[in-house]
Parts: C-alpha cells; sequence; structure tokens
C-alpha cells in the first residue's frame, strides 16, 4: 500500500520495504492474550471507583485525548456541610454531563472522600472563581479566589465569573462580555443558572464554558451536583451539544489545569520565607518551580504534587530578599525537560 | 444536537475489540518491546474509548482515538521504564524480539535494532507508516503532531536508518 507521503522516500525504497517486512514480521509473533476484552470489561467497571488514567499524557495529545473520558472522581468535602456560610470546593463526583449518562451506566459515586485529596481552605467571605487558560490545545481550568460583595455565595461567585476580569491576567473566562447573571436559584441537587449570552465558540471551548460554570457553582454550594443553564429564560441553542438538561462536572483530569499555583496569589504582597502553594498532576508528582527577578533566575526547587492521574497539594518555601518576582510552577517535560503546564504569578516581598 | 448512535458504549468495546485489539496490541508490541505492557496500554486506550463513546459516536473515529490513546500510553510506559531502569538499574527484560531473535531473519533482526535507536518520535512515525499504513494525516492525528512535524520525523529517521544500516556492513 503506498501512502502519499510528503517526504523524498517513495514507495519503491527499498529501504522502506525492508522496514515493511521486518515490522510485520516482529509484530506477526506478538499474540494477545485471550483475556484482553474481559481486562478491559472490568477497567470500565472500576472508572467510577478510581481514575482509568495511569499514565500521565503529555500536553498535546493529553487536551485531545481527555476532552471525552470519564474519569471515576473522587468526593471531597471541607469546612462542614453548611451551604451557605462555608466556602467549600468539591471535586468532581460524577464523571459527565447527564445528557446521556444511563449509557454509560455510571453508579452516583457515593464513595468517601479519598485520601490524598486536597482540603481546601475554606475563607470566611471569599468565594471561588474559575477562569481558563490554554494549555496546548483546550482551554482548562483554574481557580482564583475573590472576595464576595455580600451576596449568596453562588451567585457572588457566578457573576464575579462573567463580569469581573482574572487577577492572573493569564487567564480569562470563556463567557463573552457582556454576560450577566440574571437568576439562580437551587432546588435539591440542582441550581438553574439563567444568563443573558451563551459562547459561540467550537465544541471544546463550549464545553469547558459550560464546565467553567459548573465547577464555580458547586465550589461554592456543596450540596448543589447538576447545574441547569439557561441563557435569557430557555435552554441554550448550540451547535455542539444538548444542554437542556442539568450538567455535572466532568472529571478533573478531563477539564482542570493541570497545575495551579495558589499562592503567591497574584499581585500579593508577602514576607520572606515565602510559601508557595498548588495543587496539581504531574509525572511522577514531580512539580517544579522557579522564581525570576527581572528575567533573571533566582531560586528554583522541585516538590511533590498529585501523579497518575490523581490530583495533589504540593508546597515549598523560597527564601526571598525584598523586591518584586515572578513565580511559575511547572512540570518538567520528559521529552527535553522544556517546561509544560506552566502557571505564573507575579508577586513582591517586602 | 447529536444524533442518536447505531451503538452503546458497550456494544462499541465489543465490535471494535473484535476488529481492532490484535493490531493495536502489535502496534504498541513495536513501540514498547514488551506485549505485557503493550496489552494495558491497549486495554486502557478501550476503557477511556467507552468512556469518551458519546463525544466519538462512530466507529472510525472511535479508531483514531483508540490509536492516539495507544501511542500515548506506549510514550508514557516508556518514559516510566525510563525511570524505573534509572532507580532499579535491573537488566531489561529484551521482550518479544530477543526471545525470537533468532528465529528472525538477521535482516529483520538488523532493520529493527537500527529503528529502536531512533528517538521516540521518529520511530513512531515509522511504525505508523510502515506497519499500521497511516497517511500523513492520520499519523499526524495520532501523534498529536503537525502533517510537517511527521514528515520531517519521517525523513529524518528513514535517514538516520540508512546511515545506521550501511555503517553496519
Amino acid at each position: 500500500m503506498s501512502t502519499s507521503f510528503g517526504d523524498d522516500t517513495g514507495p519503491d525504497d527499498p529501504l522502506a520495504a525492508r522496514l515493511r517486512d521486518a515490522l510485520t514480521s516482529e509484530a506477526a509473533m506478538v499474540t494477545p492474550s485471550d483475556d484482553g476484552l474481559q481486562q478491559i470489561r472490568s477497567g470500565i467497571d472500576q472508572q467510577t471507583k478510581r481514575p482509568w488514567w495511569k499514565h500521565p499524557a503529555t500536553p498535546a495529545l493529553a487536551a485531545a485525548l481527555v476532552l471525552g473520558v470519564m474519569a471515576g472522581g473522587v468526593a471531597v468535602f471541607a469546612g462542614g456541610d453548611n451551604k451557605d456560610d462555608n466556602v467549600v470546593a468539591s471535586q468532581p463526583s460524577t464523571s459527565t454531563s447527564t445528557s446521556e449518562s444511563s449509557e454509560s451506566a455510571q453508579p452516583e459515586p457515593s464513595d468517601p472522600p479519598a485520601t490524598g485529596t486536597p482540603t481546601p481552605v475554606s475563607v470566611e467571605g471569599d468565594v471561588y472563581v474559575y477562569y481558563a487558560m490554554d494549555d496546548g490545545q483546550s482551554p482548562r481550568l483554574y481557580r482564583e479566589q475573590r472576595p464576595n460583595p455580600g451576596t449568596d455565595p453562588v451567585t457572588a461567585a457566578v457573576t464575579t465569573m462573567v463580569t469581573e476580569p482574572p487577577l492572573d491576567m493569564d487567564y480569562y473566562s470563556l463567557w463573552p462580555k457582556g454576560t450577566k447573571l440574571l437568576d439562580e436559584s437551587v432546588a435539591g441537587d440542582t441550581a438553574t443558572v439563567n444568563l443573558s449570552k451563551f459562547p459561540t465558540l467550537g465544541a471544546e471551548a463550549e464545553t469547558a464554558a459550560v464546565q467553567e460554570l459548573v465547577y464555580t457553582v458547586t465550589a461554592n454550594d456543596t450540596s448543589v451536583k447538576k447545574v441547569r443553564l439557561l441563557v435569557g429564560g430557555k435552554a441554550p441553542q448550540s451547535g455542539h451539544d444538548d444542554w437542556s438538561k442539568p450538567v455535572t462536572r466532568a472529571p478533573m483530569m478531563d477539564v482542570q489545569g493541570w497545575i495551579w499555583l495558589l499562592a503567591p496569589t497574584e499581585g500579593a504582597t508577602t514576607s520572606s520565607p515565602v510559601a508557595i502553594q498548588g495543587y496539581g498532576t504531574a509525572f511522577e508528582g514531580t512539580i517544579s518551580w522557579e522564581v525570576t527577578k527581572n528575567g533573571v533566575k533566582v531560586a528554583e526547587g522541585t516538590t511533590q504534587g498529585g501523579s497518575n492521574g490523581e490530583f495533589g497539594d504540593f508546597s515549598d518555601t523560597v527564601e526571598l530578599d525584598p523586591g518584586s518576582y515572578q513565580i511559575r510552577a511547572f512540570e518538567a517535560s520528559a521529552e527535553d525537560g522544556s517546561p509544560i503546564h506552566v502557571d505564573t504569578k507575579m508577586f513582591t516581598v517586602k | 444536537m447529536t444524533a442518536t448512535p447505531a451503538w452503546g458504549a458497550d456494544d462499541a468495546v465489543t465490535h471494535l475489540y473484535a476488529a481492532h485489539y490484535r493490531a493495536l496490541v502489535r502496534l504498541a508490541a513495536l513501540l514498547l518491546r514488551d506485549t505485557a505492557t503493550a496489552e494495558e496500554v491497549v486495554q486502557d486506550a478501550f476503557v477511556a474509548m467507552h468512556g469518551a463513546w458519546r463525544r466519538l459516536e462512530d466507529p472510525d473515529r472511535a479508531l483514531a482515538y483508540l490509536r492516539q490513546s495507544v501511542v500515548n500510553g506506549a510514550r508514557s510506559a516508556l518514559r516510566h521504564r525510563g525511570v524505573v531502569e534509572r532507580h532499579a538499574p535491573a537488566p531489561l527484560p529484551d521482550g518479544a524480539s530477543a526471545e525470537h531473535g533468532a528465529m528472525v531473519a538477521l535482516e529483520h533482526a538488523e532493520v529493527l535494532t537500527a529503528l529502536r535507536s531512533l528517538p521516540v518520535r521518529q520511530r513512531e512515525v515509522l511504525v505508523l507508516r510502515y506497519y499500521v499504513d497511516l497517511a500523513e494525516a492520520d499519523i499526524a492525528d495520532a501523534m498529536g503532531i503537525s502533517r510537517g512535524a511527521v514528515k520531517s520525523h519521517a525523513s529524518r529517521g528513514m535517514a538516520a536508518l540508512r546511515t545506521t544500516l550501511e555503517a553496519s556492513r
């Protein structure tokens, strides 16, 4: 078979023929065992109990790969269950929008919080707002802690998400400029959020925008598991997907930024030693960080975060003289050591 | 609004398993030189495909997705193996090719050894091209790289193979 190829190696190249023969003969010696289908089915059954993701992916492929993938999430709640006065980030507790969930037969998870999952800081009067940043090919979600002007947390968080720019200028909201929160209510485990506009984006970014909303709403009210989205009071018109049914959180591996740098926060003034804190996942759990001053590296280190598809807290400290700095946290690519999944903050040491 | 898929996710797994499991394991084994790990990688790919079926909905896209997952999973497994070896410098079991080395024509062994000395992406491109017979665009898709990059990996890989094989004469 000769497929047209852009290099100068034509199908008649004797080396190509030798290579083809060698590969074919080598492949013919590989005989898979008989229990493959059984193994796959048991893997599928375990999906709801633990993430299937055993191998961290490289960024471009990861972005392409993880989008549709359902992984079993874990639920973790911190700060009690009094929904109105605690800010609580919940990890995804189920795996996909509900529109066709019966097809994948995902039971509602009732597992207790898994060990090793983070206990988010509960800060009186603040809310968690999700924004996006492109990582390779797809937008992924990043979280900021923002003040609550005094309304209920979900209203405050969604309003901030659609009207306030993120502190970190690398982030952006996937919702169009001028979007307003028209109305929000909660009944049972379902929040209904009525917004004035709907993004006109590609399928991936549209899904990410809906997840930006779902993550934001569910992070600020742990009784909420699903979000029914309305645009101008009606189900949104989308060329990509059916959003008429309530949507749950997609798995973190599908939508969340791989590495979040949570402290120092963007623009913060702090004292030395500076506490570095974050949340993320990397190959072998190795999270690298680097502090620069006027573009010159002044400190660096590595610390442990989550690995093998689990997100985890990471932290470290660094002593710095007074001045303005940039810090970035990242994974050193296994390919060539270059930084991938980078999150960056500017801060000042007084 | 999406059309109703003809198959549910479970059916998709069953059908695609029957049609492609063996070929995908062989692809992974060529990349990994280890049949057991190759099977794990392919099984993980099917589990992932089951979860993604709602978005894939058609067997061709599902196969493309499986290939991506396999290439990616094989690369991760290799990376992991590299790390494990560094930490535990035990001799690496040579896998299928060495066990059967005596039975393979010397010619094949020589070509495969040269192939294994290539950087991972060049090797991937050549395996996808000459074993799976994928077109350039499909290779780009499976590897998550541009068509231009496929082209340059392919021509560099072939040039390096040529040099190695000629030097060993």
